[in-house]
């Protein structure tokens, strides 16, 4: 998925030939940072990656997707890191990929992610890598950093048009009346070329070691591995795909104008539309090398729509968003970097015998400046008590200092109240704590 | 465990089958009943059914990887005539609102219309694999995986509407036999199931989803625990049996209620009875196999 995070929380990664559906926060637009991580590891691993938008961004994808942050360690670090690498015990079997010839290839292959825990038969195997980037993500699982799975971005740099050179990435905007059709034509395109050839019936009925056995797998060999790539389709069923190519503001305007004539009718006829589309992009997904990623905006869509498309999907993901004035919010720990709640609502089950169930785990998106973490939402009880006696001491100091006398008695009085409020916090009654004094046995609230 | 527990599930499964008719298979978001419809295969493919699969919502592939797991080999039944495999059609993905107002409903209906000769489409491919079964087959079995999702073509509601009825109304089973069958016993009326999953938390399928309810001999209902998450049971799978015959009186060994229910059915009449049978098994699910317990206590969980 392009961030360690994401593969923790998805198992293992994104497997081939499932779709992700992630519903969007109309408040914080994280998805947008989901898809940049997504697009700009199939671009470093060198896949085939289509991206359908409604709005490219202005810069194109040169200027929205990350750069490479591993470029700006120092190449020290590789001398240091060989030298560890036999003392590294790896829980992933990737020594048996690894090619020992000095003379391996720079360029890296790895594929779009490692199988879940119920591993489908059109898993993409693990990958070879250069002998010094793999020791270095070695060391970093050694030291637990954890970036084993995936590259790591820099979200404050852009990736640039230099990188983007050679890479076979696609974007295609789709809007106006004809959009829906227009990226099941892309989409269909892009998920047949990534299909798997049909093997061939005389060479499947030979008898394993015959000539004919032997020369078609010669022929496999010699034809590579298949390809694998990236669909992201962005926004799909926002207002954006409705309105015109953007010709003019009056154009527009008058599309706009015309729907809302329209009304329910229309907006039935879009979300058909739209869940046709994405019945068909699973369709040819589930026979394709290729991962899916599908963001809409669900509060936009109506019930009925919005309950059909998990379904429609293997992996489901929910961002809600996060008001900076929320109990929530001031019981995190480090609250000024959470920006959005993340929920699992369902996971891809792929070749298991049994269903996979959610956790129902929250977790909370936290935007670290160069990189999105995501950690798993723990309450700090005593966050609302000490914001409360940093407050109350700031009171203080400030009444302490401004005026005497009666102004200071004020201050104290204030102090007290400020104390009483802490012993009534939120955080205690929460996690079970004393009971406020003098305020009576207040239900807790589960 | 033992083998007679581990058969709780094809033995529950096995009375909707003997009876015949529409098995529904009820799940959700929170937990798939994608799993059962897998077993329902395994079983019919055990009866000597001809079982004709239509995968809306996973691959051949998959089915075969974990009917590996479930030691059925489903090319072997493929070769021997008695496993037919339909790929769902896609979906026609219409225009959109146009830029005149009277377009958008014949755009509509031209979807629509493209979506139902789809289903027709699907319904002939049915059809076609129905007639190639091999002459030894016990009986007839149409498994859709997912309703839920092949419903996502969005065809028109009549359209729908006569897809399921058709399924549910056991043309198949009357449909010509294969080759070596003689010509007078071809329009014979062979043991006919129809096994469909679908989800149930989706609102605009209620109409028709309560519509099978009602039309289904056997309704499975799987689903998270009542109480709440435990470590190791992952849901509870709930049979309840509408129409049919009761179970014999050896019937299936289930414990508690669930076996004084057996006997007093067993002691009605053998034809057709409008009776209710409702059992409820825990399974938990690993890797490799997936545990039924018909009740949990401290010997299941050990």
């Amino acid at each position: 998925m392009g961030l360690v995070d994401l593969d923790r929380i998805l198992g293992g990664g994104l497997p081939l030939s499932s779709v992700l559906l992630v519903l969007e926060d109309p408040y914080s637009g994280q998805h947008l940072n989901l898809m940049r991580y997504f697009m700009a590891e199939g671009v470093a691993c060198r896949q085939k990656v289509l991206w359908l938008s409604a709005a490219p961004p202005a810069g194109g994808p040169a200027a929205f997707l990350p750069a490479d942050a591993s470029t700006s360690q120092s190449s020290t670090d590789d001398a240091a890191a060989e030298k560890e690498q036999p003392e590294l015990r790896i829980a992933w079997q990737y020594r048996k990929y690894i090619n020992d010839e000095p003379s391996q290839q720079s360029q890296r292959t790895q594929s779009a992610s490692a199988s879940t825990s119920g591993r489908s038969g059109t898993s993409a195997s693990t990958a070879t890598s250069t002998k010094s980037s793999f020791a270095r993500a070695g060391a970093a699982v050694a030291a637990g950093v954890g970036r084993e799975w995936c590259h790591s971005y820099d979200l404050t740099r852009p990736i640039g048009e230099e990188a983007l050179r050679g890479a076979a990435l696609e974007v295609a905007q789709c809007s106006g009346p004809g959009a829906y059709a227009a990226a099941d034509e892309r989409a269909g395109a892009f998920l047949t070329s990534l299909t798997p050839s049909a093997p061939d019936p005389a060479a499947a009925a030979a008898a394993p070691g015959s000539a004919a056995a032997v020369l078609a797998a010669a022929a496999a060999a010699r034809r590579g591995p298949e390809p694998v790539g990236r669909l992201v389709i962005e926004s799909a069923g926002s207002l954006g795909w409705w309105v015109g190519d953007g010709n003019g503001c009056s154009n527009n305007s008058l599309s706009l104008g015309s729907l809302q004539a329209r009304g329910e009718s229309a907006r039935q006829q879009q979300e058909a539309a739209l869940l046709r589309l994405v019945y068909n992009v699973r369709q040819r997904a589930l026979r394709a090398r290729c991962a899916v990623m599908l963001t809409v905006p669900a509060g936009l869509l109506s019930p009925g729509t919005a309950s059909r498309l998990p379904h429609l999907a293997d992996s489901v993901l929910g961002l809600d968003p996060l008001s900076d004035d929320s109990q929530l919010h001031r019981l995190l720990p480090d609250p000024a970097s959470a920006v959005a709640l993340l929920s699992v609502r369902k996971l891809c089950s792929a070749g298991m015998l049994g269903p996979r169930t959610c956790d129902g785990v929250l977790h909370v998106v936290r935007h670290k400046r160069r990189r999105l973490g995501l950690s798993v939402v723990e309450v700090d009880p005593d966050a609302e008590e000490r914001v409360a006696e940093a407050t109350a001491r700031a009171q203080e100091a400030y009444m302490r200092g401004s005026a005497r006398g009666a102004a200071g008695a004020a201050g104290a009085a204030g102090a007290a109240a400020a104390k009483t409020t802490a012993g009534k916090s939120a955080a205690a009654l929460l996690c079970g704590g004393p009971p406020a004094p003098g305020g009576g046995s207040k239900a807790l609230d589960f | 465990m033992s083998g007679p527990l581990e058969d709780e599930f094809g033995l529950l499964a096995g009375c909707s089958l003997n009876s015949g008719g529409l098995t529904l298979v009820k799940g959700s978001l929170q937990l798939s009943g994608l799993f059962l419809v897998q077993h329902y295969v395994k079983v019919l493919l055990q009866r000597n059914y001809a079982v004709v699969l239509v995968t809306a919502e996973q691959v051949l592939d998959r089915f075969q990887y974990t009917a590996k797991k479930m030691g059925v080999s489903l090319p072997q039944y493929q070769q021997s005539g008695h496993l037919f495999h339909v790929e769902a059609p896609l979906a026609v993905v219409g225009g959109g609102t146009g830029h005149d107002a009277d377009q958008a409903p014949a755009a509509a209906a031209a979807a629509a219309s493209r979506s139902s000769s789809r289903l027709q489409q699907l319904i002939a491919a049915v059809q076609q694999a129905a007639t190639q079964r091999a002459p030894s087959a016990a009986g007839v079995a149409l498994v859709i995986d997912s309703l839920t999702v092949l419903a996502g073509m969005c065809p028109g509601r009549a359209e729908w509407t006569a897809f399921l009825h058709y399924c549910c109304s056991g043309v198949l089973g009357a449909s010509a036999g294969g080759e070596g069958v003689a010509a007078p016993a071809q329009h014979e009326q062979v043991p006919y199931c129809f096994v469909a999953g679908a989800y149930g938390d989706v609102p605009d399928d209620r109409p028709w989803l309560a519509s099978l309810e009602h039309r289904a001999n056997m309704v499975v209902t799987v689903g998270p625990l009542p109480g709440g998450k435990m470590a190791d049971v992952d849901g509870q799978v709930t049979f309840m049996q509408r129409f049919g015959r009761p179970p014999s009186g050896a019937g299936p060994r289930l414990s508690g209620q669930a076996a004084h229910g057996a006997a007093a059915l067993a002691a009605a009449s053998a034809a057709a009875l409008p009776l209710q049978l409702r059992q409820s098994l825990y399974f938990r699910s690993t890797e490799l196999a997936v545990k039924w317990m018909a009740a949990v206590t401290s010997r299941e969980l050990l």
